[in-house]
């Protein structure tokens, strides 16, 4: 790690202050102790300095006066990220989009809407809603994260089962490169060179900082119907959500909760889920009238087949946002009942959903550690969620190698590590559980064709050249709970 | 696509079909300057390679390699047709929406390595929404692989993007994983014939209008008079057709909204004529003539400005406009070209897919050319996969440089 001083700082201010308005940067350390980390709270490092530029001249200025200082810059939406993509783990400056949050403009007739990278999520459907359009992408923190990071992480959220990651619905984006060129990348097809976009996606700050984004919106739907389906044990509700995917049905979201779960969400936010079942089922469809009349007969024969308590219905619309809550609230009302919470993100095939809960309740019990389970079902996005005491060395001892085997049992049934919290620090040295030296060698080309400097996010996405593989990052001291930080939901 | 051995105008020494990942490996290893082709339907894309010493011809790779039909997911080798895949998964009632032209040729890797974006709505039925997976050999012969098997997954680069349109550039894709979708059961296509007397912007907007008033379209295209599909008449005014599938109920959505906003009559057209139509459409484009001397292009852009640029290019030549995709496909003679870059609404980018041979080296392929940071960024990536130069394309959108 790179050694920081007070004469850093002296050299590069000059140049970065200049451009910027004279609130929009903050060099104390009481002011740039809060960018120390993201919702990963395991990893901090405060930044020297925090620029809050609002334009996308201002990035550019800001990275130029980076580059010459020779000192690293990481780019931040909201922190609500998960696996350390925003904390400056090299010092630097971190650039804050947060004061570039607007919706620039919404063109109904296109179904797209330009805006800055600091808008909220929720704020982008909010705009389009007037137009009857949505944005499809909608993390648990939509109410919190930016559309920046939702670029970086290429976040998915329970809707992406059916309409697809973040990356299915950026149309361009403008982008600040680490030499501070700004660029314009679109998805323009074959021939008109590679998929630049399609890259960036996803790409966790490492690339570039997009500072405006041209996105698709959606037609809302005619029909939505939300179905909650007890069950007696996670296993039967994993073998129902399985054979929905087989079958072909296409809900919107199908959602998994055990009792562990239900127990703190009902406690904390009463979300209406039955407390004496052993799981449940949350379930959207949508579309048209009569499609989604006929999707909801097929989904209640097989969910009736596979053993569901009961079935219902959401009648309307504060029903919907209730059974909605309790999926979108589950995180934060785990602080509950533990002081330390590690949250995963493995991916298996949706097949294997049922051996995958099995494994990982085992994996739970052998090594005497709590685990709830609240996850995206549909896409085989396991959430394992381990609460802790992290004053306890032996038991966050035990919670690292239960996490390790949890990981390297998603890879064993044919799954990945990340399904939408990205890399970050956190997986960086798990990366060679599933790639090989040559895969991760093209990775480490690609990312150095983009940046030469090493001074982008730093330290993020690849294993450290000579670094231990098969390895996690740390985890969370006492008193560090991740879901304890404002809006870090998954 | 030509008879000749080669990639666009420009023909290989010699050409090996290898059977296994083991011979493309041993050709990539060689020192050869290296084309390759799947089903050799869209060789002419890109810029024409300055030399090619070896064509690997990647057809014989091929089969299914492993059908998770319960997660809708298939591994194949590349080398397998579009339509030797679905022909083998349709008994299990699923298919690979791609719909490339000629998909009784086009291979799954060729498909994408030309990003081939086919007929039906996006997102969801792209190469970069459905390819899940790949593994590639590098030039100098080493074997990586790319994302995975599972629909949802941010572990590393997306590797999977960057080869989607990489024309060959990149690596040989032997393997792809692709997720797939449940067979329609039913399908229903409706025609709607647009006024004649309306300018490019009322093209447009009513166009729009009409692709919003439809539930959920599978796709989508607008056929000007000129181009001459099957069923279709050269009289008249513009062609919408829209194309519903899924479940009965979502075939039978309702076509009134969209004759309102439209404000033409809606045709409904049989199961015999719109098969016909919509493999029209599909394969219109590869089919340039340009030993004629004819250009093939593709524009993309904001959707009205595409289609304001498409009404305008369909005076010149044969047009397709696919207005959910913001694209369209025209084809002009290549004396014409000054016309074509007048059809540009601002906004909107051309791409010469099709050429007579040497003028996309003399005028080059993207109009307006890429703006040099982006030329120099697929440059710096072909460099990082293929630092010799190893295989014969160049980064696609690079070639700018080179030419006036």
């Amino acid at each position: 790690m790179r050694a920081r001083s007070f004469t850093d700082n002296e050299r590069f201010a000059p140049s970065v202050r200049s451009a910027l308005g004279v609130n929009d940067f903050l060099s104390r350390p009481e002011h740039t102790l809060p960018y120390e980390c993201d919702g990963s709270t395991a990893y901090r490092s405060a930044p020297e300095a925090v620029a809050l530029p609002r334009t996308t001249e201002q990035v550019a200025a800001v990275v130029r006066g980076c580059r010459e200082a020779g000192v690293p810059f990481t780019a931040r939406g909201a922190g609500t990220g998960l696996s350390g993509g925003a904390t400056p783990l090299e010092g630097g400056v971190v650039i804050s989009l947060a004061a570039m949050n607007r919706v620039l403009e919404v063109s109904a007739r296109e179904r797209t809407a330009r805006c800055q990278t600091g808008v909220v999520n929720l704020e982008i459907s909010r705009a389009a809603a007037p137009f009857g359009l949505f944005f499809a992408p909608d993390p648990s923190s939509q109410s919190a994260c930016t559309l920046g990071g939702n670029i970086a992480e290429n976040s998915g959220g329970p809707h992406c089962f059916k309409l697809g990651a973040t990356t299915s619905h950026i149309l361009s984006a403008t982008v600040v490169l680490e030499d501070g060129a700004i660029v314009e990348l679109s998805e323009d097809g074959a021939a008109a060179g590679l998929d630049l976009l399609g890259l960036f996606t996803g790409s966790e700050g490492t690339l570039g900082i997009a500072t405006e984004a041209t996105v698709r919106l959606l037609p809302l739907p005619e029909r939505v119907e939300t179905l909650l389906a007890p069950f007696s044990a996670l296993v039967p509700a994993c073998e129902a959500v399985s054979r929905i995917v087989a079958a072909g049905v296409v809900p919107v979201a199908m959602e998994a909760l055990d009792a562990a779960t239900i127990e703190v969400v009902e406690a904390g936010v009463g979300a209406g889920y039955p407390r004496d079942a052993g799981a449940v089922l949350l379930l959207e469809l949508d579309g048209a009238e009569a499609v989604v009349a006929r999707e909801k007969r097929e989904v209640e024969r097989i969910l009736r087949s596979s053993g569901a308590l009961e079935i219902r219905t959401a009648e309307d619309d504060a029903e919907r946002e209730r059974l909605w809550l309790g999926r979108k609230r589950a995180f934060g009302a785990m602080g509950r009942i533990s002081t330390d919470l590690y949250v995963q993100d493995g991916v298996v095939p949706r097949s294997r959903l049922p051996e995958a809960i099995a494994e990982v309740e085992r994996i739970g019990r052998r090594h005497r550690i709590r685990v709830a389970n609240v996850f995206h079902a549909g896409d085989g996005n396991l959430h394992p969620c381990v609460a802790y005491d992290g004053r306890d060395p032996d038991e966050r001892k035990r919670v690292m190698e239960a996490s390790h085997e949890m990981l390297e049992m998603c890879v064993r049934l044919g799954g990945a590590l990340s399904g939408e919290h990205g890399v970050g620090i956190e997986k960086r040295d798990a990366l060679g559980m599933l790639f090989g030296e040559d895969d991760l060698d093209a990775m480490r080309r690609v990312r150095e064709a983009w940046s030469r400097s090493g001074l982008l996010n730093p330290g993020k996405v690849l294993p450290l050249r000579g670094g231990c593989s098969e390895a996690m990052g740390p985890l969370p001291g006492p008193g560090r709970t991740a879901a304890a930080v404002p809006g870090a939901w998954i | 696509m030509d008879s000749v051995d080669g990639v666009d105008s420009v023909a290989a020494a010699r050409v090996e079909r290898p059977e296994s990942e083991a011979g493309v490996i041993a050709a990539l290893s060689a020192g050869d300057v290296v084309a390759l082709r799947g089903g050799g339907t869209r060789m002419d894309l890109g810029p024409p390679p300055p030399r090619v010493d070896l064509l690997l011809d990647l057809s014989r790779l091929s089969g299914i390699i492993e059908h998770h039909r319960r997660d809708l997911v298939v591994e194949a080798w590349a080398g397998t047709t579009v339509a030797d895949l679905n022909a083998a998964l349709a008994p299990a009632g699923q298919f690979a929406p791609l719909d490339p032209p000629r998909p009784d040729r086009a291979t799954l890797g060729g498909v994408i390595a030309a990003g081939e974006t086919g007929i039906r709505t996006v997102p969801g039925a792209r190469p970069r929404d459905l390819l899940l997976g790949l593994t590639a050999i590098l030039a100098g012969g080493r074997r990586i692989r790319a994302g995975g098997r599972v629909v949802k997954n941010v572990t590393g680069y997306e590797l999977t993007k960057l080869f989607t349109g990489s024309l060959g550039a990149l690596g040989a894709i032997t393997r792809v994983t692709l997720r797939l979708r449940a067979l329609p059961e039913a399908t229903r296509t409706i025609l709607l014939a647009l006024p004649m007397d309306d300018d490019a912007g009322q093209f447009a907007d009513r166009a729009l209008d009409g692709l919003a008033a439809a539930t959920a379209p599978a796709a989508v295209a607008l056929v000007p008079p000129g181009t001459g599909l099957p069923g279709l008449p050269r009289t008249g005014g513009f062609r919408l057709a829209i194309r519903f599938e899924g479940l009965a109920e979502e075939a039978a959505a309702p076509a009134d909204p969209v004759a309102s906003a439209v404000g033409a009559p809606v045709e409904e057209l049989g199961e015999g004529a719109a098969e016909r139509l919509w493999a029209g459409v599909r394969d219109a484009f590869p089919r340039v003539p340009r030993a004629r001397g004819e250009l093939g292009v593709a524009a993309r852009g904001p959707a009205p400005a595409v289609l304001r640029t498409a009404w305008r290019l369909a005076a010149l030549g044969p047009a397709l406009a696919f207005p959910d995709q913001r694209r369209a496909l025209a084809s002009a003679p290549a004396a014409a070209f000054d016309l074509v870059l007048a059809a540009r609404e601002p906004g909107v980018s051309f791409v010469v897919e099709t050429a007579p041979p040497g003028w996309k080296a003399e005028h080059g392929t993207c109009h307006p050319p890429l703006p040099g940071p982006v030329r120099r960024l697929n440059a710096r990536l072909k460099r990082a996969l293929d630092p010799e130069g190893a295989l014969a394309s160049g980064a696609p959108g690079s070639d700018r440089e080179n030419a006036a």
